[in-house]
């Protein structure tokens, strides 16, 4: 049938029986015709070409912006994002006063309150030079391990998770230090015991999808601290007990000082009573001027005696009083770094962090879910502008 | 005629080229002036209509954009539309009786003529649309992808069409066939 209606077909071919009349026609219609310039670019289609351009652009500008930023972990509009994070940092190595060289309230006569003020001067002084010297020996491989913990969510209910992260604070025996919340952004501060956290955490994650979720988790070694402070500990100990002796040999040379002049008191005392006992007694007057001579000799003596050892003791309570101020100097500075101790202990056993919530819109959800759809849109909006340019319909333009 | 060589000589013709006009003429006419003898069974209005498909096609030359297709199926675009137009305007059906039409037998054989009028028996049995299509792709030797942009429809329901219209001829052939032999036998 094929061939049939091939053969059929090619036999139907034919020309006019007038076909040179109506070729000249046609080819004379031609020359009558104005030769059209050939028309210029579209400027039409150049148009559309420089705004899809500008429109690329632009779009390529602004998600290059949001990629490359730098993000806090609390911001919410970051891109890309689909995993919770982990970040640790190294650990910090902080020096104290006696790194320096300082030892406060020592030779200084300066108070209590006036040390401890110093104190916490070259305390900040040193951590601010913590990062030049390493005191922790390499062969320490103690860990005292501070964990920090900070979530951003997303979620269009921000009052409602807000509330809900710190019920769950509370539930694992935690504490909120500061909750900040209104309808479009929360921001909550906590300290979750160590042990719980593990199980904080997953709870905290199930709260939202993962996209939805984005966490940081940094660790620092105390160790430094710790070795400052059992150094610091060390060092006040020695300087106690350094101070402690020096009392007491201070007071046990004091004390045998002052039995001698005692006893040459004592001595010159009884000379000038017997003295004056034979005085009495005796007629003689050459006798009489020997033992007034004696007498007046005995109370010299006892007056110098007596002399020295009031300036003896006023010597040693000076003494006494500026050590007992460097024991108790010291004292305090032990019970101070025992805090200390304890605040370390507590850092290291609790974990401290903020969870930040924003408020979402669809436009960042479609974002987590896409992160390219500007690109989509605007490769959408690209083909849609080249087909209104270049796509015809499939029928010709009949005239 | 490749389409290359013909967007060829639309470019010359653009520029005012007569014998690139020429050229088109002598290898398109045949084509054209064939269907619409087929479609109108009458030459002298199939004279009207090609000289207004030519000219309407020269006035507007530079409309005509190269889209994978040739320059000949655009005019045939024209001409189906003039033929319309006709039709609207005279208010004459379009099925003319295939009896009326003049049959050239001047330069056919025996055989031929007999294949000829099989085929027009054929074609005549069959819808209007399947008429017209077998017209496009076997007188006008048009691609099926000429047929669907002439006819506005995908490239796939022009295929689907010329199959069908084919199986339909095929079967009318075979009915046809069927009642010879019987004529025969009695």
């Amino acid at each position: 049938m094929r061939n049939l209606l091939t053969q059929w077909g090619k036999r139907q071919q034919q020309l006019p029986s007038e076909n040179d009349l109506y070729k000249h026609r046609v080819l004379d219609s031609l020359h009558l015709q104005d030769v059209k310039v050939k028309r210029p670019l579209r400027f039409a289609y150049v148009t559309f070409m420089w705004g899809i351009v500008a429109l690329t652009l632009f779009l390529a500008i602004k998600a290059s912006i949001s990629w490359f930023s730098p993000h806090l972990v609390s911001d919410s509009r970051q891109p890309y994002e689909a995993a919770s994070q982990k970040a640790r940092f190294d650990a910090e190595r902080k020096l104290t006063k006696d790194d320096l060289g300082i030892t406060y309230g020592q030779y200084t006569g300066l108070g209590t309150r006036d040390t401890r003020g110093l104190y916490g001067i070259v305390e900040s002084v040193g951590e601010s030079l913590s990062n030049l010297i390493d005191p922790v020996p390499s062969t320490d491989i103690r860990e005292f391990m501070k964990v920090g913990y900070n979530v951003a969510i997303k979620t269009r209910q921000v009052d409602t998770l807000a509330m809900r992260s710190q019920t769950i604070i509370r539930g694992y025996g935690g504490r909120v230090d500061n909750a900040s919340i209104n309808n479009k952004f929360a921001s909550i501060s906590f300290v979750v015991p160590k042990k719980s956290f593990e199980a904080f955490k997953i709870e905290l994650e199930s709260l939202v999808g993962k996209r939805f979720i984005t966490e940081s988790l940094n660790s620092q070694n105390l160790l430094p601290r710790k070795v400052s402070i059992e150094e610091q500990t060390k060092t006040a100990s020695s300087s106690l007990a350094d101070y402690q002796s020096q009392r007491k040999d201070l007071t046990d040379k004091h004390n045998r000082t002052v039995a001698g002049y005692q006893s040459q008191i004592s001595y010159y005392s009884n000379q000038i009573w017997n003295a004056r006992q034979e005085l009495k007694k005796t007629t003689s007057t050459a006798l009489q001027a020997e033992l007034q001579m004696r007498i007046n000799s005995a109370n010299n003596e006892w007056s110098r005696i007596k002399r020295l050892m009031d300036s003896e003791n006023s010597d040693y309570n000076k003494k006494v009083a500026a050590l007992d101020n460097q024991i108790k100097t010291q004292q305090n500075q032990l019970a101070n770094l025992k805090i200390q101790d304890v605040n370390l202990t507590d850092d290291v056993e609790t974990v401290q962090g903020t969870i930040m919530v924003s408020w979402v819109s669809y436009w960042e959800i479609i974002e987590l879910y896409i992160p390219f759809y500007k690109w989509l849109i605007a490769g959408a909006m690209l083909i849609v502008i080249l087909v209104a340019v270049f796509g015809r319909g499939r029928s010709f333009e009949a005239v | 005629m490749t389409i290359k060589e013909e967007l060829a000589l639309i470019r010359l013709v653009k520029n005012g080229d007569k014998d690139a006009l020429s050229r088109l003429w002598d290898d398109i006419n045949p084509k054209l002036y064939g269907y619409l003898v087929n479609v109108l069974k009458d030459k002298s209005q199939a004279d009207d209509i090609l000289q207004e498909t030519w000219l309407k096609a020269i006035e507007k030359i530079d409309k005509f954009k190269d889209r994978g297709v040739r320059f000949s199926a655009w005019l045939f675009a024209i001409a189906r539309n003039e033929c319309r137009q006709f039709w609207r305007q005279n208010k004459v059906g379009q099925a003319v009786s295939w009896d009326e039409m003049e049959i050239d037998i001047s330069s056919q054989t025996s055989e031929q003529m007999d294949n000829n009028l099989m085929v027009e028996d054929i074609l005549k049995r069959l819808r209007i649309n399947e008429q017209e299509i077998l017209r496009l792709r076997f007188i006008a030797d048009l691609s099926f992808k000429e047929i669907a942009r002439i006819m506005d429809i995908s490239i796939i329901s022009a295929r689907v069409r010329v199959y069908r219209a084919i199986t339909g001829a095929r079967k009318v052939y075979k009915i046809n066939l069927c009642k010879k032999e019987k004529c025969a036998i009695y």
